[in-house]
């Protein structure tokens, strides 16, 4: 049964870690490179995770035997593992771009392994696997490489935000469509990423006041681990929720695509205004799709779950 | 003379031989599981106050009975998760789901036995069994084995039930919530062969 306390609690700790093992990384190096940004806020992301995955004493099996155990012990950590790599000096653009096409690439069947989507030829024909991996490449691709290419030309906090606003509404929609534990999981994925990147920004802004690098109206960069670990938290949620679950492929879709709004600020009118503005105008318009799918999803527990529960719990 | 002798010999010894190994395989009797006459339901507690009574409603099965040395019998069932049936179409969607069976992931409850002793009434077998991913052994008290012959198709009948922690088998503990922890299991299948 749903424990709202547990969540919180969980939600709390997992930003507390997260933020903690930001601040402590981020401090210690005078002027931080790219690749120790990096591969500390992906330490911190990791280590806040962990923890609200063990303050909700959410079992992951070892090795890893479901969809969400293989998202939790494979997946998010080789987008923390690739980022890392990819933002070393030696390792160039293109490399690092072979990697997380390779990500891309993998994660669907990673995610399916085992599954009687890959192991009963009844269930998916050729064709029907061809053109579901097919989607999800585009998806994840597409959503990837867009939040990346916005996170580089305005980059901002609103960035990781959106998705994490994302992420949540996809843990809602996933708990209301009757798979708990892949709601629970995305909480305090969530939690570690915001508190990362709170932190992260928060410490680039003073730093940048401090040495005067750039023009006081530009934001600052934020590591793109937050963005690698923010987009394939999202798709993995949503990909284990419709396929083991019963999230619809159309509100998953719809979900994975909402934080693609924060390019409508780089339209002519808007481009301009102040960073702050841009941010609210951009998580304005990425809740807009994540509170109807949200009440549609409501629509649909209350129809069908319900009823259940409230007959269980009587 | 004496070639054919031997020649004699030879054939007698493999026949003997071949009838003896015939006979082995002859003995034990193959039989199918019956899905029209037979059925694989559970019940789990309520709150501990009651009794959820569901079926499956996919099964299949072979049943090897060997008579005359029984410890040879094998026994094989697979229950087909997806076809869960607790007469409430919403909960049945619910079991599917990755907090219960996680039939995506998990499409089959198997049991394969691995050794038969013959009991006053039946058999008990010891076996695998397969469930949300995780196997463990475990021993069934299988009552019957009386064959019985109508319209020249043979039939054998067993029952059993068992008691199963969900917990022993990687269920989300908290999934368990109001449901309770262990849940009955009662097979009664039939064999047929022609």
């Amino acid at each position: 049964m749903p424990d709202p306390l547990l969540y919180v609690q969980a939600t709390a700790a997992a930003a507390a870690a997260g933020a903690a093992i930001a601040v402590v990384l981020l401090w210690l190096p005078r002027s931080p490179t790219a690749a120790w940004l990096n591969a500390a806020c992906g330490i911190a992301v990791a280590v806040g995770l962990t923890v609200g995955l063990r303050v909700e004493d959410l079992h992951v099996a070892l090795p890893p035997a479901g969809g969400l155990d293989r998202l939790l012990l494979i997946v998010i950590p080789a987008a923390l593992l690739i980022e890392s790599v990819a933002a070393l000096p030696p390792v160039g653009n293109r490399f690092a771009w072979a990697l997380r096409i390779g990500l891309i690439l993998l994660t669907p069947r990673i995610l399916l392994h085992g599954s009687v989507y890959v192991s009963d030829s009844e269930t998916w024909t050729a064709w029907q696997a061809a053109i579901s991996f097919g989607v999800c490449w585009a998806l994840l691709g597409s959503c990837w490489g867009l939040m990346f290419a916005l996170g580089r030309r305005r980059p901002g906090v609103s960035i990781p935000l959106s998705l994490g606003l994302a992420i949540q509404s996809a843990a809602a929609t996933v708990m209301m469509a009757g798979y708990l534990r892949g709601g629970e999981a995305a909480m305090p994925m969530v939690a570690a990423l915001l508190g990362t990147a709170t932190v992260a920004w928060v410490m680039a802004s003073g730093r940048r006041g401090v040495s005067g690098e750039r023009p006081s109206t530009a934001p600052p960069v934020l590591p793109t681990v937050l963005i690698a670990v923010g987009v394939i938290g999202l798709f993995g949620v949503l990909f284990i929720g419709h396929f083991f679950g019963r999230v619809p492929g159309g509100r998953a879709v719809a979900i994975c695509l909402a934080p693609l709004l924060c390019w409508v600020t780089e339209i002519a009118p808007l481009k301009h205004q102040r960073p702050w503005i841009v941010g609210t105008i951009r998580l304005c318009l990425v809740a807009v799709p994540l509170v109807i799918t949200l009440a549609s999803a409501k629509r649909d527990f209350d129809r069908d779950l319900a009823p259940l529960v409230v007959m269980q719990g009587r | 003379m004496r070639n054919h002798c031997t020649s004699l010999v030879l054939a007698l010894l493999l026949g003997t031989l071949s009838a003896a190994g015939g006979a082995s395989v002859s003995a034990a009797d193959v039989y199918e599981y019956d899905g029209v006459h037979s059925s694989v339901s559970f019940k789990a507690r309520h709150l501990d106050i009651s009794w959820i009574h569901g079926r499956f409603n996919d099964v299949s099965g072979t049943f090897s009975l060997d008579r005359e040395d029984p410890s040879k019998s094998t026994f094989s069932l697979t229950i087909k998760v997806d076809s869960v049936d607790t007469a409430n179409k919403a909960r049945d969607e619910h079991l599917r789901q990755p907090d219960y069976f996680d039939t995506k992931q998990f499409p089959t409850i198997e049991f394969r036995s691995t050794s038969v002793k013959p009991i006053d009434g039946g058999y008990e077998v010891t076996g695998d069994f397969t469930m949300h991913g995780t196997t463990n052994k475990i021993t069934l008290v299988l009552m019957g084995g009386k064959e019985h012959d109508f319209k020249k198709v043979k039939r054998v009948a067993f029952s059993t039930e068992l008691a199963l922690k969900r917990s022993d088998y990687g269920f989300d503990k908290r999934a368990i919530g109001p449901i309770g922890d262990t849940a009955l299991i009662i097979i009664d299948c039939e064999g047929v062969r022609e």
